[in-house]
């Protein structure tokens, strides 16, 4: 008897424990959203409270921008000490991130400031209405003008800018010096002609040409896709969307780069891709600019230094030299009804663009922006080689990924593995990208 | 002198066939130990790694035991503060879970009423909801509440989740619980709560246990609402912890690993805990007699 | 036990609580994306009504199907495979053999593992150049069976199924709990009849864990139908949808902001499983009948 008695006890015990949680978490909840509502009705006392502004980040824990942009925000807190408060929130898995955002949205608790990647989103999240337009600040030429050209228009929905565009994705092709001159190459191909050959060369010598991969979003493989479409349908390649001959020609490269690449690559993820790069056993590459810096940590001694870095290559005559990039993160703001935070929240977004640490931030994470940044002594050198082919490149074209509507992103991966099974045609592979985005 | 030769013969044959059946036996206790072993094994080791050596081959072992990896993981991504976060949200979760499934399949199980099956197989079908679908719908219900960015959101989610399974479990126990002796308890007057607080809990011990354990599992292993409706350091729990050292582009998988090492010792532990009880509940329930 | 009047009231009390939980997460959750699945909606502008629409979209996916397949499939093998061999296992644990409450907590560690390691590991397991099962193959000299085992069409699914089906713990640990509240005395009555311990378990234990073994089956089955985690960290569905799950595709439409379709996936899952439940029941009460 004197058992359950006990037990009842430490049954009430916890019940009433977990009351006082829920009560007192309830409890902080109310307070800080009467604390907002007054904000809003009393415009007096909102110019002289602290303005609070969430801002669930990417850019925190093993990010490379972590530090830098971390100390960015700080600085923009003590200056502004007293009046405004930006309050990073930390997410680290990005897909987990994008459903957050999403719901956030979608449930009308869109975050104060926030990111996202595709074009995709940038068009729906535009139309939900529920965004800060920041047109008319970025009528001030002071603020624009520290753009890249014409980037500014490229975040535009219906010639408005709901979202500014940040940091910029800049794919090279790498080549491993080393590895290629052990096959007797010593100059690095410039058209898809050449290509072959190296990897025919690299092939006989049981090297992994390229690394190829299928898993997730199919990164590097879409990167090649995307390389391939430069080559076949110039710059203008996706201005016809998926019926311009182009994406069935780049379908049957990608078909014969598969040949050159390790058995692994088909259910492979980045993983396998970057240990066969890393470790010398694949010796063409391509990715980011922010691969670099790992690449001199986790890649095989030397490696960093015999790299080779690339533009894209020409096919068939057309010229090489492109170069594929992406808006990589746009920023975009909840709407607000309180002037005071929406003053706020813009010069939070202007004290980030500026040159100076935006050049900073880019050098400390090889990471490249929107923003016209300086490449200064602290520019590592492939990133430095990398900007002045990009910006020396008679064309750029967008990744596969940021020019298709989510729906064809999401079918690429298992068609390119139809294709590369033989069960598609490159026909009816781009056929089946077609057939996602009825 | 016929009649013992027949019966060593009969007892040599049981022996052949003991030793036969012995030996089957060790041979799959010990190769389903290896087989469960072997992830934490690897795990362990790999997490003694540099990515490069990963990279390299998944398979090698570390050249140099690198243990700051440990010492990366536990500070960088400020374990401590996660672990504590997770067990409270797990244990109270648990606890009001394990509660509340246990007096709904008391009634499920030891009573006839209108209604009853039609409430069982909606839990059954519970049991199928794809959880991942109802991000809208979870995280309005929580805002409307005010609860979003609180652990109490997370162990009111969490207990609501594991109920279907919890009621399953739990009411299977109950049910091949002999009714005689209820029957028993109530002719000697034993009332309502009294038989089920003195003889139908204690006696259903290991099922209550067990569901139990599995709520806490999940609980510990609850990624995606974590994610969704926490957001300030002070209430991410261990499973955010683990992604600590992933990125938009890379992940730090040495790291990651030696968080994951370190985010299953408690959940062991709670594990070797609760089965301890289901032991213990064996010896009380040899005195049901 | 028939219900006496006066413990109507305390029904109701034991009953609520879950109820109304239930209620708020599954039910009212439930009903909103039933609802939606009929309304083309991307989650964000306001969903527009198209009757069956998202329902003949599904069905004329061939990935859907596929799905469907493969989950019915895990569902079989869950059932019809790892739940046996947890009994198996669950019986010869339950006569303590030696170190045996070690191996009960070590049969469970793989529920206890995250996901993403498990997966990592087992991508690195099955990769055709560096994995061990490749390498195992060769070192026996079965070179010429090595293959890239999860971007194979004809072994990537039964791969799929191979390395999960062997972590029986979970069903392992409810009938192991099962055996432990059999009533000793049972077995002592067996043991003055000259029964041994492989007659012991089918006479006595296997008919007294019946029902902890039917909850083990309808639970693995159902897992089988749910399952997400392990297909999109393993192989995202792949190669060429192969190992797609339900789960899976649904969470891909909502990854592509198609909520409509999303939620009549959901709503497909929901009745197939609602159909899988009603056969096991059915199966086993005509099995508890003979």
């Amino acid at each position: 008897m004197g058992k359950i008695i006990k037990r009842i006890v430490a049954l009430m015990v916890v019940l009433s424990m977990t009351m006082a949680i829920f009560a007192a978490c309830g409890k902080s909840d109310v307070s800080q959203s009467t604390n907002s509502t007054s904000n809003s009705t009393t415009g007096k006392s909102a110019s002289t409270e602290k303005v609070v502004i969430t801002f669930p980040s990417i850019w925190v824990g093993t990010d490379g921008k972590a530090k830098v942009f971390g100390q960015m925000v700080d600085s923009f807190n003590k200056e502004n000490e007293s009046k405004i408060e930006v309050k990073i929130e930390e997410y680290t898995d990005y897909d987990a991130y994008e459903d957050k955002i999403r719901t956030t949205i979608s449930t009308g608790n869109a975050p104060d400031i926030f990111t996202f990647k595709s074009s995709a989103d940038l068009q729906l999240y535009s139309e939900s209405g529920k965004l800060m337009d920041l047109t008319s600040y970025l009528a001030d030429k002071e603020w624009s003008n520290k753009f890249a050209e014409g980037v500014i228009k490229t975040a535009q929905y219906k010639g408005k800018n709901f979202a500014l565009p940040y940091e910029n994705a800049v794919i090279a092709i790498m080549f491993n010096k080393k590895l290629l001159n052990s096959v007797g190459v010593s100059t690095v191909p410039t058209t898809y002609e050449e290509l072959w050959k190296v990897c025919d060369a690299l092939k006989a010598k049981k090297i992994f040409p390229t690394a190829q991969m299928t898993n997730k979003n199919a990164w590097t493989s879409m990167l090649w896709y995307s390389y391939a479409l430069a080559a076949v349908g110039g710059p203008d390649v996706y201005e016809k969307g998926l019926d311009d001959p182009a994406f069935v020609e780049a379908a049957k490269i990608m078909q014969k780069m598969f040949t050159y690449t390790s058995p692994d690559a088909l259910g492979a993820d980045a993983t396998v891709v970057n240990g066969h790069f890393f470790n010398e056993r694949s010796a063409i590459y391509t990715n980011g600019s922010w691969i670099l810096s790992r690449i001199k940590k986790e890649g095989v001694q030397g490696l960093y230094d015999n790299l080779a870095i690339s533009a894209g290559l020409g096919y068939n005559g057309s010229k090489p030299g492109a170069y594929v990039n992406a808006v990589q993160a746009y920023i975009a703001a909840a709407k607000q009804d309180n002037p005071a935070k929406e003053e706020a929240i813009v010069k939070f977004l202007k004290y980030i663009c500026d040159v100076d640490r935006v050049t900073e931030l880019s050098n400390s994470s090889g990471s490249i922006f929107t923003i016209k940044s300086k490449i200064t002594d602290q520019t590592e050198k492939l990133q430095a080689t990398m900007i002045e082919q990009s910006t020396a490149a008679p064309y750029m074209i967008g990744t596969f990924e940021s020019a298709m509507p989510t729906k064809v992103v999401t079918a690429f991966p298992p068609a390119l593995e139809g294709l590369i099974l033989g069960e598609l045609t490159p026909e009816q592979f781009v056929a089946e990208l077609k057939a996602a985005n009825k | 002198m016929s009649a013992k030769t027949a019966q060593s013969i009969v007892r040599e044959k049981k022996n052949i066939r003991d030793y036969l059946a012995s030996f089957f036996k060790w041979v799959l206790i010990i190769f389903f130990a290896v087989y469960t072993l072997f992830p934490l094994l690897w795990l362990f080791l790999t997490s003694l790694k540099t990515n490069a050596e990963y990279f390299d081959n998944p398979f090698s072992l570390p050249a140099v035991p690198q243990w700051q990896n440990y010492v990366n993981a536990f500070q960088q991504a400020n374990l401590g503060r996660m672990i504590s976060n997770s067990v409270i949200v797990a244990v109270t979760a648990t606890v009001i879970n394990v509660m509340i499934a246990s007096m709904l399949s008391y009634c499920l199980s030891r009573f006839k009423f209108k209604g009853r099956e039609i409430i069982f197989t909606f839990f059954s079908v519970g049991v199928l909801v794809p959880l991942n679908a109802l991000m809208v719908p979870y995280f309005s219900i929580f805002s409307k509440m005010g609860l979003v960015d609180s652990l109490g959101a997370l162990i009111i989610l969490y207990a609501a989740i594991g109920l279907p399974i919890s009621t399953f479990i739990i009411r299977g126990f109950m049910s091949s619980f002999p009714a005689e002796i209820e029957e028993a308890a109530y002719i000697d007057g034993s009332g309502f709560y009294g038989r089920f607080f003195k003889m139908i809990l204690p006696l259903t011990k290991t099922g209550l246990v067990t569901a139990a354990t599995f709520e806490f599992i999940t609980c510990w292993n609850e990624f995606v609402y974590a994610n969704l409706l926490t957001s300030s350091p002070v209430t991410k729990t261990i499973q955010i912890g683990i992604r600590y050292f992933t990125n938009q582009f890379t992940t730090d998988y040495v790291s990651m690993y030696a968080a994951i090492i370190i985010s299953i010792a408690p959940s062991i532990i709670g594990y070797m805990l609760f089965q301890k009880q289901v032991i213990s509940g064996l010896t009380s329930g040899a005195v049901k007699g | 036990m028939e219900v006496k009047k006066h413990d109507i009231k305390n029904i109701c009390i034991f009953i609520l609580p879950g109820l109304a939980l239930f209620t708020l997460f599954f039910i009212i959750p439930v009903g909103y994306v039933s609802i939606t699945s009929f309304f083309e909606w991307n989650g964000i502008t306001s969903p527009i009504f198209k009757g069956l629409y998202n329902y003949k979209d599904i069905f004329s996916d061939k990935v859907f199907w596929r799905s469907v397949k493969n989950n019915v499939l895990w569902a079989v093998v869950a059932g019809g495979v790892q739940v046996p061999l947890a009994m198996l296992m669950a019986l010869i644990l339950s006569k303590k053999p030696r170190g045996w409450q070690f191996f009960r907590t070590v049969y469970f560690l793989p529920q206890v593992i995250s996901g993403i390691a498990l997966a990592m590991l087992w991508a690195a397991m099955y990769n055709s150049e560096f994995g061990l099962i490749n390498g195992l193959l060769r070192a026996v000299g079965l070179g010429e069976y090595a293959t890239n085992w999860l971007g194979t069409v004809k072994t990537a699914f039964p791969c799929m199924l191979i390395y999960w089906v062997f972590y029986i713990g979970y069903y392992m640990v409810i009938m192991l709990a099962d055996i432990t509240n059999i009533d000793e005395s049972y077995y002592e009555a067996a043991q003055i009849d000259g029964a041994d311990g492989i007659r012991q378990h089918i006479h006595i234990t296997i008919p007294l864990i019946k029902g902890s073994f039917q909850t083990c089956v309808t639970l693995a089955m159902i897992f089988g139908l749910r399952t997400f985690e392990q297909v999109y960290l393993l192989t995202n569905g792949g190669p060429a949808n192969r190992t797609s799950v339900l789960v899976l595709y649904l969470y891909n439409q909502m990854k592509t902001n198609n909520y409509g379709g999303a939620n009549a996936s959901s709503v497909m899952l929901i009745l197939t499983g609602a159909c899988v439940i009603l056969m096991i029941r059915g199966i086993f009460a005509k099995l508890n009948k003979e």
